[in-house]
Formats: C-alpha cells, structure tokens, sequence
C-alpha cells in the first residue's frame, strides 16, 4: 500500500477486472483516453493477467476514505519501465467522475512519483494526454510535469486527428519540491 | 524495388546478415540508435526470422547508385503503422559510413516519405533522434519534417543522460511527390 496526503494506491488484482471495464466504457472517462473499442471485463481481466507477468509494469488501484472503509476511485500505472535508462511511462484515470476535480489525481500523482524516484530509483517519468484534456494536463502539472512536445494530429476521433501533449518530471525537479524518501 | 533519385529500396535478404553484424559492432554506427551491446550473428539470425513474421512494419535496405554499382549503404524502416490513427515511426541506419554525408540518406528518407504518403495513405510519420546526432536532425529537417518538442534526459548513454528530440511531418508537409523513374 502506497499512502499519498489524502488517497491511498493497492496493487491491482485479477478482482477488479469488473470495476476497470465499467470505468473505461462510460463515454465521460474514454473521452479522454486513446482506447476506442468498448472493453470487456474478459479483456480487463487478460490485461490484468498480462500485467501480473511482466517485469515492466505496475498498477494500482486509487482508493480515498469513505465512511469507515476506502473506495475505489480509479486506476494508476507505471508501464514501459525501462530500468538501464531509468524511463517510465505513467497513466492514471479517475473512473468515478463524481471524484473529479477534488486533488485526488495530483495527489495519487504525487504518490506514484515519489514511489517511482524514491523506490525504483527511476530518473525520468512521462506521460501522453490529449492536448485539449486541461483537467489532466493541470493535475499533472500540479505534481511536477512539464511540457515537452506536442504531437500533431496523433488521434483520430470524433471524425477528425487530435493532438498530443507529451509531458514528463525529472526525478532532481520532484525531489527539488517534494522529499522523495 | 522502389527508386529514389541515387538510391533504390529493395526487400531485406538472409544474406545481407552478416552485413548487419559488421555494422551495428562499429561503435560509431551504433552510438546514433537504439543499440548498445555487441551484436552476434545468431542474434541477427533470430531477428531476420522475426522479422518475416511481422505485421505492420516495413523495413528496405538502401542501396546507393555508386558510378555504375548499386551498394548496400544502410536500412530504413516504417514501424509501429498504426492504421487507425495513419501514423508511423520512420527509421533508418546508414552502416557503409564511406557514405555518409553525401546526400543518401536525405534520399533515402525522402523515398520512404513518398511511400508513407503515396502507397501506404499515412497522415503523419514521426521519429526519434538523439541530441548528438546533428547530422541526422538536418538531413530530417531537410526532407521537411519539424521539431515538435524534446524528451529530457531520456536516454543514457557514455556516462551521462542526452535529451531526444520528436520530429514529425504530416502528410500536407511534404512536397516531394513527384514520381521517379527508374535509371535506364
């Protein structure tokens, strides 16, 4: 279990392959995400037992405090980890959207990086969104990610090519702001 | 076989292995891609052989009108196409460095671009190239592609990070349509 101020992150497990696939089919959440197809909870599940296997990736489940107990708010990975050149790529999605614009992105955020330079002694964490997701875009730059690239006309959506904001923190600009151990 | 102005792309051979396993031990060769071990001959052997199953990538050597020769000179590739998105990664390797700085590989990217955009129907085709490799960054901007940002500190290599920088150009970018002839 990872403790971030207000938000907490278990591992992922096979269980959840239900909760994921009803995230990601409600329109409001795809949207954003360069997914396209609706998911089934066997896709979910296949993913799950994929990711159990590779050394490459990890995945949490964001939870926050409700009444006596947690629930489960979205869904965060660290994948593409590349240990020579110290790379990660992240992704996060907030599956319930009556838990949007509450800081609990920035916060799982925060978490996962201070995970990822603390633990994984990482250099270097990245990660795409749509250039016109500002929620996201803010969320990441809140916990530390710049803007590096724009990636013209990546996605086709919605009849017509979107672009793509690459965005990436380096581990000495997290440590700078926020102790990594 | 498909021709450019000095260059022709053919299909990859079983017997151009042992060409590739000189090329990518130079370490001068090596240091501009995503290589960087001692490359064995059956490990090439086993990536040839990938290879003849792949799906979704298209890999030519580059073959250089040399007075009356055509020589072997490097590689280029269109990987990860995705067809939804009409988006592709371009690479290429010049391994002969005898050739290198005479206009190739501009060439060589150029015919690559024509068939991205002319045969396969891409929108956009995109690339990764190391902060050191000036040369390449040039040839790239000559055959019209843009700088879209940098990835910091993304590769390690001789002791310290290097920053990669992402170009890309869409298909209304590029000017170099017009069909060549093969050489009588």
């Amino acid at each position: 279990m990872l403790y971030g101020t207000t938000v907490r992150l278990r591992a992922v497990e096979r269980a959840d392959a239900a909760l994921l696939a009803r995230w990601l089919n409600d329109p409001e959440v795809r949207r954003w995400r360069l997914a396209y197809l609706p998911v089934s909870t066997e896709h979910e599940a296949r993913w799950l037992e994929r990711q159990a296997q590779r050394g490459d990736e990890l995945a949490f489940i964001i939870q926050v405090p409700a009444g006596d107990g947690w629930r489960a708010i979205g869904s965060a990975d660290l994948h593409a980890i590349d240990r020579q050149n110290g790379v990660a790529g992240y992704r996060i999605t907030i599956g319930e959207p009556d838990s949007w614009s509450r800081g609990y992105g920035s916060d799982a955020t925060r978490t996962v990086l201070a995970f990822a330079f603390g633990e994984l002694n990482l250099h270097r964490v990245e990660l795409g969104v749509l250039a016109g997701n500002a929620r996201a875009r803010r969320c990441c730059e809140k916990a530390g990610f710049r803007l590096e690239a724009v990636r013209r006309a990546v996605l086709f959506r919605d009849g017509r090519y979107h672009d793509e904001c690459l965005m990436a923190v380096l581990r000495e600009e997290f440590c700078a702001a926020t102790p990594c151990v | 076989m498909i021709y450019g102005q000095r260059i022709r792309l053919r299909a990859i051979e079983r017997d151009d292995i042992p060409t590739f396993v000189r090329w990518f031990n130079d370490p001068e060769v090596r240091q501009y891609l995503l290589m960087y071990e001692p490359m064995s001959r059956a490990k090439e052997e086993r990536w040839f052989e990938a290879r003849l199953e792949a799906r979704d990538d298209y890999l030519f050597a580059i073959e250089a009108q040399d007075g009356e020769r055509w020589v072997h000179i490097g590689n280029t590739g269109l990987h990860r196409v995705d067809w939804r998105n009409r988006h592709a990664t371009l690479g290429i390797a010049l391994g002969e460095k005898a050739y290198w700085g005479r206009g190739y590989g501009s060439d060589a990217v150029r015919t690559m671009l024509r068939f991205a955009f002319d045969e396969l129907n891409l929108h956009r085709v995109e690339l990764e190239v190391f902060d050191y490799n000036r040369r390449a960054q040039r040839c790239y901007e000559k055959a019209g592609f843009r700088l879209e940002g940098t990835r910091r500190q993304a590769l390690y290599h001789e002791g310290r990070y290097h920053d990669e920088h992402l170009m890309s150009i869409l298909r209304g970018e590029f000017t170099g349509h017009q069909a060549q002839q093969p050489p009588q």
